[in-house]
């Protein structure tokens, strides 16, 4: 054995010492979050204490003129502004945020808080992407009246599934795009992580079995499956559950000083989820211990007959059993209602459970109460209430109740001393 | 080669002297003039810009609009001369003012101006204008 010297020693011990600090300083790098990814136990980023401005919100979609008269209402406290993917990126890689960067100077020149909804969707995926013959489909029959007004009810629609590689990088690379436009204003507060809803942002994963609303060209009764058919595509809850915490991550990372949400919804079939909330309780126990400062919660479909949240009972029904999820997360948890309670007669009554009449103030009166029950953050309504003057009492009642600030709405006055020459 | 009496000499120098300050007076532009409005400064701090309505009918309806044919939108200053209004005319004038909300104030009360030719109309605009206003005159009489 070689003996050295006490000097020797310690130089070798320095050089180590050196090498060691040389070649682990990438691997330090690499683990700042960075590209996505962050090492475990690692939380990205922090909220300061506007992510969570409390109160109502509008939900103003991607239109530039549905939030306009929506300043007006001092109940309202921020905006739910939802691009949608397909009018962002209608050319691999190129972003067009210009409809977006007018909605949100609207609601920024109002003192609004803005939070965002990515309509990142197979179905809002762009035409390009959607036809891209080496991503993972599935085929499914769609059963919503309310996809794109329900004109494709009964249709066959082909669309990406969530954990394709490619389909799924592309939702990365449409992330941070979003970031680099949007992560630095200081006006978004808030932005919404999804993976699992083929439609809109929020609704989940059709997944009926039913045999009365299709039929074939001779009248007879379709079979429907639609769990079947993301059987047939491969679907699997690790497959969905890592997809999300890559997009929650993603999000998180893209967005450190925001909150990040999540909309719930629950699994109606057993042959794709053990039981019906078992990927919302995974995803949300995973989100909330990662980022405990700033994820929250939120589900999309409360309405005037959802259960108070101090009149849950056994046995529970599949909703019962997410709102008990949601509620153990209380205050950091957002509602947002089903459908809008203004002329609701022309939407078949669906923010009152399709029970007719379904007077607009009543309504809308039952819903905030149920809402506030659950003690939430954020409440969202959707702009036509926004902007509905009979119920901006309610609105301000409940932004007050949430303990929110209520926004000087007051015009200026009226120009004094006019001469003419 | 006919020839002309001396009157009729003078009858067709006439004739074509009336032809001609007719067609300089119908073909002349319609003259226009403007009209200088100012106004108080808004305090508040969210105060974004003001707007001016106008019309050559007094206000008509609940104000802004007001039943105005025209707005302009001015930025924040407090003076602004409206140009190209019909000379001879009578323009009435409202003013409001707008936060960076978009809200917009009520109307300030309504100005008035009847508008006369430019001063620095041309001197053939200022006598086709003079001579127009004349004969509408007689017409009226």
């Amino acid at each position: 054995m070689i003996v050295f010297p006490r000097k020797i020693k310690t130089v070798l011990f320095l050089i180590a010492a050196l090498l060691s600090a040389i070649f682990a300083w990438p691997q330090a790098k690499a683990s700042t979050c960075g590209n996505f990814i962050c090492e475990s136990g690692e939380t990205a980023g922090s909220c300061p204490q506007d992510c969570f401005a409390k109160g109502i919100y509008a939900m103003c979609g991607s239109k530039t003129n549905s939030c306009k008269n929506v300043v007006k209402n001092a109940g309202v406290v921020g905006v739910l502004l939802s691009p949608k993917w397909n009018e962002i990126e209608t050319t691999n890689g190129v972003y067009s945020w210009t409809a977006l960067d007018e909605q949100v100077a609207i609601a920024q020149n109002a003192g609004l808080k803005v939070t965002f909804q990515l309509f990142n969707s197979p179905y809002y995926a762009p035409d390009w992407l959607k036809n891209d013959p080496n991503i993972q489909k599935v085929t499914i029959i769609n059963l919503s009246d309310y996809v794109v007004g329900g004109t494709l009810v009964c249709q066959e629609l082909t669309l990406p599934v969530f954990w394709d590689p490619v389909f799924h990088q592309k939702n990365l690379q449409l992330i941070n795009a979003m970031k680099e436009h949007y992560a630095s204003n200081p006006a978004v507060i808030g932005v919404t992580a999804n993976y699992g809803s083929l439609f809109s942002a929020d609704g989940g994963i059709p997944q009926k079995v039913d045999s009365e609303t299709c039929k074939d060209a001779q009248g007879n009764p379709i079979l429907v499956d639609q769990a079947q058919s993301w059987l047939n595509a491969g679907y699997t809850h690790d497959k969905i559950f890592d997809t999300g915490q890559k997009i929650i991550d993603a999000t998180a990372i893209a967005f450190p000083n925001q909150a990040i949400s999540t909309y719930f919804s629950f699994s109606d079939d057993k042959r794709l989820e053990a039981s019906s909330t078992v990927l919302a309780k995974d995803i949300m126990d995973y989100a909330y211990a990662k980022y405990p400062d700033r994820f929250y919660a939120k589900i999309a479909w409360l309405s005037a007959t959802t259960t108070m949240a101090d009149e849950i009972a056994k046995p529970y029904t599949k909703i019962e059993q997410l709102m008990l999820l949601l509620k153990a997360h209380s205050p950091q948890i957002g509602i947002q209602m089903i459908d809008m309670a203004t002329d609701g007669a022309s939407r078949d009554c669906r923010q009152n459970a399709k029970i007719i009449p379904c007077p607009d103030y009543e309504v809308m009166d039952k819903s905030l109460k149920i809402s506030l029950s659950y003690n939430p953050t954020t409440i969202e309504v959707w702009y036509q209430d926004a902007t509905n003057i009979q119920l901006e009492p309610l609105l301000i009642d409940t932004t007050e109740k949430m303990g929110g600030s209520l926004r000087d709405v007051t015009p200026p006055s009226a120009p004094i001393g006019v001469t003419i020459n | 080669m006919r020839n002309f009496t001396l009157l009729q000499k003078t009858l067709i120098v006439i004739g074509a002297l009336v032809i001609f300050l007719a067609l300089l007076i119908f073909t002349a532009p319609e003259p226009t003039g403007t009209a200088q409005l100012s106004w108080n400064a808004n305090t508040e701090p969210d105060f974004a810009g003001y707007k001016i309505y106008y019309g050559d009918s007094p206000r008509s309806a609940n104000c802004p609009p007001g039943g105005y044919a025209h707005n302009i939108t001015v930025g924040n200053s407090t003076s602004h001369t409206v140009k190209e209004l019909s000379a001879g005319k009578t323009y009435y004038f409202s003013i409001t003012a707008y936060d960076t909300a978009g809200q917009e104030s009520g109307c300030s009360s309504e100005v008035s101006k009847q508008v006369s030719v430019s001063s620095d109309a041309s001197a053939v605009t200022k006598f086709t204008y003079a001579i127009k206003n004349k004969i509408s005159a007689l017409w009226k009489k």
